[in-house]
């Protein structure tokens, strides 16, 4: 607030100085005699603010607190019960008692009657690869931009790094983050903008060398970036984001764009970050990418969230099919009918195949069952969904 | 504001800067040229010259800084159009987000650009002289006038004022424009906005009604970069200026440290 009010009087005071000056002082001595005013002010400004610290909480002084499901501890991952819509669980934030890298209790945004964010529960341990799942408008980004303070919650807390998020100068600076795409300067080469943003983080300029290099753009540093691809663009906002050394890593879709061999190395990347300590926060589509690439993942819907946890745990406790193909396609209705009289039901695929939901169990009674009616089986086995499957399940499957 | 000055290096400002020379130089070579008047060649064993008409205000003390006045109001246009651009293509590019992540202090982030803009535009105004200076005397000389007050320690100390007054009054020029594109957020609409608010909307209300030359933005300015005219002196102005300044500034930084980034 001092500094804020000072900032004002800087801004007033080449024109109020003059004013005052030249009407007591006459003219020239006015003049001279503000030129020095403004120099004396603007360096005790300067200095005022150098000397406001960031207000930064202890570390470890913000509790665990209930209630909130927490991601990428085993022993508070909540169950998952199939196919309810997943809901905070009581937990503690964490089990090892760490600081969370995000905590979110209650945290919503609203647009007039539109909830764009609803009370948003989840805490993401620290180190750990946690990807950001939900559909189109399911406010992704709105979250994102809140944790890094660029909008402000209309409801509900959040702490980043153990900070609040009405605080951002107090954790930004550990940060590191790529918001809806990259967005630099076109005439200025990669390098020129990255050099930006470490002059206006007091990043030192070497560092700018190490993330081209980490990104594989120093070839290209010296070209305008209005001339590079988009892959080459993204490359360039993940560097942009790894220029503090961060602590943690937000990027919002961090692959669009990229080639296969791209979202490769960024997988690689993001999956060395993790294992380094870097706690990574990662909203994406790709779900094949969340999956091979994140510990844990976050699926929200509608602003609300549906499921937080790991990511196996999440698939492995979803129900899953299973396939049996008989040897000769007409079996298939009476395999189908076998599976009925056992009390699970069946549909088939048009490439001859059977599903059944039925737990894996069932399936060496099924195998039994289907040999002595004389049916063959070329493959039983259990339909294992993926992410994606489970994602659809979830977003999809509650919509009603 | 170093991180300001790092985009600040960049082809389009030097074009910027190359335009304010260019008006700079234009309204001094056409103030001298269309100066009406003789010169008088004395004879006698003194010789020398004397000028008569608007002529003898070009070989006064203050001609060069007359000179220098008579474009300040474009070089105000262009720096408006340079402060909004660069405040109001943060928005519009998104490149905000990112400076708002490395630097959260909003205010400062505003102000440091600001500093580092109204720098740029301090440094346009110096050069911008330098240049229109050499032409004023090359032109004077082509004329045949005596300039030899300009170069007087009175008319050396007249010039360097009138270079500060323009400062002055440009950076203001430039802060209306930070100001227009903090509101709208966007390049075009600022700049279209304050064009034709400094070049169509306040003729307009002057020609209702003169007084309000001595209150309406665009004029105090023009009138700071003068050192004061007929409609308002430089300490009224200034006074004026800084009232609205305080009121402005403290809306447009209360609104920026609040408003959400969103685009």
């Amino acid at each position: 607030m001092l500094a804020w009010t000072l900032g004002q009087l800087v801004n007033l005071l080449p024109a109020g100085a003059l004013a005052l000056a030249v009407t007591h002082f006459g003219r020239r001595p006015g003049l001279i005699l503000i030129l020095l005013l403004i120099i004396v002010v603007a360096v005790v400004v300067y200095l005022l603010v150098r000397r406001r610290r960031r207000g930064a909480l202890p570390e470890g002084s913000q509790p665990p607190i209930a209630g909130i499901s927490t991601v990428g501890s085993t022993a508070t991952s909540p169950p998952l019960v199939q196919p309810a819509i997943l809901r905070p669980a009581p937990a503690p934030a964490s089990a090892d008692g760490a600081t969370p890298a995000l905590l979110l209790e209650g945290l919503s945004k609203s647009y007039g009657s539109l909830k764009a964010v609803d009370g948003l529960s989840f805490a993401v341990r620290p180190g750990s690869v946690c990807g950001f799942a939900g559909p189109n408008g399911a406010g992704k980004t709105t979250t994102i931009r809140m944790l890094l303070g660029l909008i402000s919650p209309t409801a509900g807390t959040a702490s980043v790094l153990g900070h609040s998020i009405h605080n951002p100068a107090s954790y930004l600076s550990r940060v590191g983050a790529l918001i809806e795409g990259p967005a630099f300067y076109p005439p200025l080469n990669g390098r020129r903008n990255l050099e930006v943003l470490a002059t206006l983080g007091g990043i030192d300029k070497r560092e700018v060398d190490r993330v081209l290099e980490q990104v594989d753009l120093r070839d290209r540093a010296r070209d305008p970036f209005r001339s590079y691809s988009l892959g080459m663009k993204q490359r360039l906002g993940i560097a942009a984001a790894l220029l503090p050394r961060p602590e943690l890593l937000v990027l919002d879709e961090p692959t669009n764009g990229l080639d296969p061999t791209g979202i490769r190395e960024v997988r690689t990347l993001l999956r060395s970050l993790g294992n380094e300590g870097t706690t990574v926060f990662i909203s994406s589509h790709l779900l094949e990418e969340l999956q091979q690439m994140c510990d844990e993942v976050v699926i929200i819907r509608q602003g609300q969230l549906l499921f937080a946890g790991e990511v196996d745990a999440l698939i492995q406790n979803q129900q899953s099919d299973l396939i049996a193909v008989p040897e000769h396609a007409q079996d298939l209705e009476r395999l189908g009918a076998i599976c009925a009289q056992a009390g699970y039901p069946t549909s088939t695929t048009a490439t001859g195949q059977l599903h059944v939901a039925a737990p894996v169990g069932f399936s060496a009674e099924l195998n039994r069952t289907a040999m002595a009616a004389g049916i063959t089986l070329v493959e039983l086995g259990r339909n294992r969904q993926s992410l994606e499957d489970v994602f659809f399940e979830l977003t999809e499957g509650q919509k009603s | 504001m170093l991180s300001e000055w790092v985009k600040l290096r960049r082809r389009g400002m030097l074009g910027a800067l190359l335009a304010a020379v260019a008006v700079s130089v234009l309204g001094t070579v056409i103030t001298i040229v269309v100066a009406k008047g003789h010169v008088v060649h004395h004879r006698g064993p003194l010789g020398g010259t004397r000028t008569t008409g608007s002529l003898a205000q070009v070989a006064g003390q203050h001609g060069m800084a007359n000179a220098l006045i008579s474009a300040s109001t474009l070089l105000g246009l262009i720096a408006l159009g340079v402060v909004a651009a660069a405040v109001a293509g943060e928005f519009s590019g998104g490149t905000l987000r990112n400076l708002l992540v490395r630097e959260p202090r909003r205010v400062r982030l505003l102000l440091g650009k600001f500093l580092a803009l109204a720098l740029a535009v301090a440094g346009t105004v110096v050069i911008a002289t330098i240049f229109s200076t050499v032409a004023g005397i090359l032109t004077a000389n082509d004329r045949g006038i005596n300039i030899h007050a300009w170069a007087t320690g009175s008319g050396i100390v007249d010039l360097l004022v009138t270079v500060v007054e323009i400062i002055f009054a440009t950076i203001g020029w430039g802060a209306l424009g930070a100001i227009l594109a903090v509101l709208l957020r966007s390049s075009v609409v600022a700049i279209v906005v304050g064009l034709v608010y400094a070049l169509a909307v306040e003729s307009i209300l002057v020609s209702l009604d003169k007084g309000l030359n001595s209150w309406l933005p665009g004029r105090l300015l023009t009138a700071i970069a003068a050192g004061g005219n007929s409609s308002v002196s430089l300490s009224r102005a200034s006074l004026t200026i800084s009232i609205y300044a305080l009121i402005a500034i403290t809306a447009v930084t209360g609104l920026f440290a609040k408003r959400d980034v969103t685009e």
